[in-house]
């Protein structure tokens, strides 16, 4: 699994390599001012010049991003079990799910700053708000879909609703919440930048807005990049412990 | 002798639709009934009300000659349903000794648990997960993990519905193995008449609708029974006779 996960990470690096050099040479043979687009090589220098910056600037938005994951899919692991136990809870429950899903955060986020303020606490709410309805979906479709035939055989065996609960929905929802977890981990990164974007004074996202209003696109490029590249550590640390955890499911050994 | 089940003038429903009505029979203890019937006629639901699944809606069933409930709440039942998954993230002594986690209060018993994968055949594949068996080991699981508490009652719901007929053989005859050891009663649905004949004492035949128990047909063959029965001319005279019954 190592292996194929490096050979994977190798072709990704030589296209995205490749990629930068053909936008280097267009940058250079069309003569595009750096304020439209900076060379990758300038790019490349200007992380290479200053890399604290982007590391304690991009440690800002992963922790705001890494809290406002963890609350994000707690609560709706929460609501979601909820929901899978009660068509009652399901009827009141899933309207409100749908509405968070249906708020566009860019709206309500200047809202999350007036309410809480420029410190960290609304970029972890954003980013709660939006891993929340991914999460939610998937704990509720994981933990009802169950085999009928192994509930019947734990019903039979009179095993109580936590029991059924423990021994049989949680582990069978399992490729469903890693499949939302992935999902939420990306959008939690993007919510914690959209909510530096409304007032904040760390974090990559208000380096991506300082750095536009400056016209400075090797920063901005920079930046993006940092981020990118977190994305991608997120998605392979959530592949490799998706084929430990899930080695008894097809999710599992396709990952692998 | 008071029966390991009594069925007295049951009836079930799902929603409106009455699926059995004045379903009435008994099962000794260490007998073996099978219930035949056209698909869809309500062997499934007859199941679900003796495992206590389904309330009836009318009658009542028994188990040792209190509600079924009990039974249930004693782990006096097992089940095996036809296409055994298993709990996939579990190994198959882990599946085998799941009962044990459920209800009461046990503590995992790995070795009765071990004793029952010896006589199914499986203590070669005690660590492997579901995914790596064929469908005939996966129901040889299904099938310890039903007996591990050595239940009153075994519900088996066309267990081998899904084999190929060699896997079919070879389950048969464990199968009829198995429960011998076993003080309780088994019932066992099928739509292969055969095997029906070839492994009760009786045959229920569950016919009409609402459906009910049309008709009874005792099986006299001497155990132990092998396949070999099945080419004898009153073996093949008495499937026809529960086949004009349907």
């Amino acid at each position: 699994m190592r292996t194929r996960l490096a050979t994977d990470l190798l072709i990704a690096a030589l296209a995205l390599a490749v990629l930068a050099g053909l936008l280097e040479i267009w940058v250079r043979i069309a003569a595009v001012p750096s304020y439209l687009f900076p060379a990758p090589s300038s790019v490349l220098v200007r992380l290479v010049e200053d890399p604290t910056f982007f590391a304690l600037e991009a440690a800002v938005t992963v922790i705001e991003a890494t809290f406002g994951f963890l609350i994000g899919v707690s609560a709706a692991f929460i609501v979601g079990a909820l929901m899978a136990h009660s068509r009652a809870l399901e009827r009141a429950l899933y309207p409100l799910a749908v509405l968070v899903k249906l708020t566009p955060i860019v709206a309500v986020a200047p809202l999350f700053t007036l309410w809480f303020g420029f410190g960290s606490a609304p970029k972890v709410a954003i980013a709660a708000l939006i891993t929340f309805f991914p999460m939610v979906v998937n704990a509720f479709v994981g933990l009802r879909d169950v085999d009928p035939q192994e509930l019947a055989f734990l019903q039979v065996l009179d095993a109580s609703r936590w029991e059924v609960f423990r021994t049989l929905r949680v582990p069978s929802s399992l490729p469903y919440l890693f499949s939302g977890a992935r999902i939420s981990a990306n959008l939690a990164l993007i919510g914690a930048v959209v909510a530096e974007w409304t007032g904040a004074d760390r974090g990559l996202g208000r380096v991506i807005l300082v750095a536009n209003a400056n016209l400075d696109l090797a920063t901005l490029f920079g930046a993006v990049l940092v981020l990118v590249l977190i994305g991608v550590a997120v998605n392979v640390a959530a592949s490799t412990v998706e084929v430990r955890v899930l080695h008894w499911h097809p999710l599992g050994q396709e990952t692998a | 002798m008071l029966p390991t089940i009594a069925v007295r003038d049951a009836a079930a429903r799902y929603g409106a639709r009455e699926v059995l009505r004045g379903v009435a029979f008994e099962v000794a203890p260490g007998e073996v009934v099978a219930v035949v019937g056209r698909s869809g006629v309500g062997k499934t639901t007859l199941l679900r009300l003796l495992s206590g699944l389904l309330q009836p809606a009318a009658g009542m069933v028994a188990v040792d000659g209190a509600p079924v409930g009990v039974a249930r709440s004693r782990k006096a039942i097992g089940l095996v349903g036809q296409d055994a998954r298993l709990h996939p993230w579990r190994t198959v002594r882990r599946n085998v000794s799941l009962p044990f986690e459920v209800n009461v209060d046990d503590t995992a018993d790995f070795a009765l648990a071990d004793e029952w994968l010896r006589k199914t055949g499986l203590s070669g594949a005690a660590d492997r997960y579901p995914r790596e068996l064929s469908g005939g080991m996966r129901q040889r699981v299904a099938l310890a993990r039903a007996l591990v508490l050595r239940p009153r009652v075994l519900l088996l719901d066309e267990p081998l519905g899904a084999l190929d007929e060699l896997t079919r053989e070879d389950l048969r005859g464990e199968l009829a193995r198995l429960w011998t050891s076993l003080e309780g009663a088994v019932v066992y649905v099928t739509h292969d008449l055969d095997e029906a004949v070839l492994l009760a004492d009786r045959v229920l035949v569950l016919a009409g609708d609402p459906a009910s128990i049309v008709t009874t047909v005792p099986v006299a063959f001497a155990r132990p029974r092998t396949e070999k029965l099945r080419r004898r001319a009153d073996f093949a005279a008495l499937v026809d006779l529960v086949r004009s019954m349907l």
